[in-house]
């Protein structure tokens, strides 16, 4: 009943967001889910509390579940190679463990 | 002397002005720590009140406005948009401890508009009741646009030039080639900038006189009023941003919002010769140059140029460029306008 499969995180701002789904939907993800935050970087501060003047600078964190390591490596090689090579961001690997392996 | 007199008077006047009384007592509350914080959606449905009401008021006015007299501004607009993003990514080059691409997105700021700054100046001259032509508001694209995909392309020309330098071995992955078109179409579909136009188009092809005046003029000064104090608190916590790159860039923000808006009142004195251009109107093409963008040009920057620091950018417009703008450079023009002309 439980299939493993790869969990793949995606930190950045909500101003580079697009790019990042683009190269998602073109592998092949079914569907992802986007969380909004704040917290510190290297470049500045992404406030999450006071009402920030521009929203586009506001941390997303995309994560994107996908059944084939081959298309979760694959997914993190295209993104670091067409986005975050000047771009901030993060990309991490995990494996989880799923349920409903025909929704991935 | 009597200018001098009169202009020391009017900045002192300016602090009970709501306008920069409350951006003033915006700076002061964050400086106390206070944790007073206005919604985002209530700012942002500020801004989008005062451009349309901006734009309802320019487009009801352009229905009888002669057209031809609209096209040297925007020429101008244009071109002092070029001027700004040349002048600031030269000069801020020159200094030390700045990246190339940092001085051209920071240019690039100072040379888009601020709608709050904008907004703020012509109160001031509905109250102290100099005419202007209410289409300068149409003028703002021109100038915005400009002076951001300047800036793009300029800091794509560094990145490449920097890659050649370096010799790097064509990288595997290609640099998107820039698109000026989706640069501008991006700018247009911006926040601000939507706002504008929708009120241009309404107050152009609709009727909406009962709703401006019913609704969208007497709102103006209240709404304006609690924009700036949300200003005030986000200028007073970007200073520390600010504090983290190099100290030249707030030397920048004090003298170029200045500097621009001198230059802007340049041209629209030939304007005002040639075709009969209003002091006001001269006035708000002077703000729209010295003001710096802080609500669609960040962003449009920040995806434009994103290895530029956005606290360098960011930091020095809404820190110190927008104050100093509203604070002196709003009375300096007007006084200016008044000796002048």
């Amino acid at each position: 009943m439980k299939h493993k499969a790869t969990l793949l995180s995606i930190m950045t701002e909500k101003v580079f967001e697009e790019n990042i789904l683009e190269v998602l939907e073109q592998e092949g993800a079914k569907g992802y889910t986007i969380f909004e935050g704040g917290g510190n970087g290297s470049f500045h501060l992404h406030p999450a509390q006071h009402a920030s003047m521009v929203d586009e600078f506001r941390i997303v964190k995309i994560e994107v579940i996908v059944l084939s390591t081959d298309t979760a490596n694959k997914i993190a090689k295209r993104l670091m190679e067409e986005c975050f090579n000047e771009q901030p961001g993060i990309v991490s690997l995990s494996d989880v463990q799923i349920f409903r392996a025909q929704k991935f | 002397m009597d200018t001098l007199v009169s202009f020391g008077q009017l900045f002192l006047g300016g602090f009970q002005t709501p306008t920069l009384g409350f951006l003033l007592g915006g700076m002061f509350m964050a400086a106390m720590g206070s944790r007073l914080s206005i919604p985002d959606q209530v700012y942002k449905f500020i801004v989008f009140v005062l451009l349309m009401k901006i734009g309802l008021r320019g487009g009801m006015e352009i229905r009888n406005a002669n057209l031809a007299e609209l096209l040297l501004p925007a020429f101008f607009a244009v071109l002092i948009g070029i001027i700004i993003v040349y002048g600031g990514k030269v000069a801020l080059s020159k200094l030390p401890g700045i990246r190339p691409v940092d001085a051209i997105a920071t240019a690039g700021l100072f040379g888009a508009v601020s709608a709050s700054t904008f907004a703020a100046a012509m109160l001031h001259l509905d109250d102290i009741g100099m005419e202007y032509e209410a289409w300068v508001s149409a003028l703002y694209p021109f100038m915005d646009i400009t002076a951001l995909v300047l800036a793009i392309v300029l800091a794509r020309l560094v990145t490449q030039k920097e890659d050649k330098a370096n010799d790097k071995e064509a990288p595997k992955h290609k640099r998107k080639d820039i698109n000026i078109q989706a640069i501008v179409v991006d700018s247009l579909r911006g926040s601000a900038l939507s706002a504008l136009i929708l009120g241009l188009l309404l107050g152009l092809l609709t009727k909406p006189e009962p709703v401006y005046e019913s609704f969208y003029n007497p709102v103006f000064r209240g709404f304006l009023s609690i924009l700036m104090v949300i200003m005030g608190i986000e200028a007073w916590q970007r200073l520390s941003e600010l504090r983290r790159v190099a100290h030249w860039y707030a030397v920048y923000a004090v003298i170029a919002p200045l500097m621009h808006g001198a230059i802007a009142f340049g041209f629209g004195a030939i304007a005002h010769h040639l075709t009969g251009f209003s002091p006001g109107g001269v006035v708000l093409l002077a703000i729209l140059a010295a003001s710096s963008s802080d609500i669609s040009g960040p962003p449009t920057l920040r995806a434009g140029i994103p290895t530029a620091n956005p606290s360098a950018f960011i930091g020095s417009s809404t820190s110190i460029g927008t104050p100093i703008c509203i604070a002196i450079g709003i009375p300096l023009f007007t006084e200016l306008a008044k000796v002048v002309f």
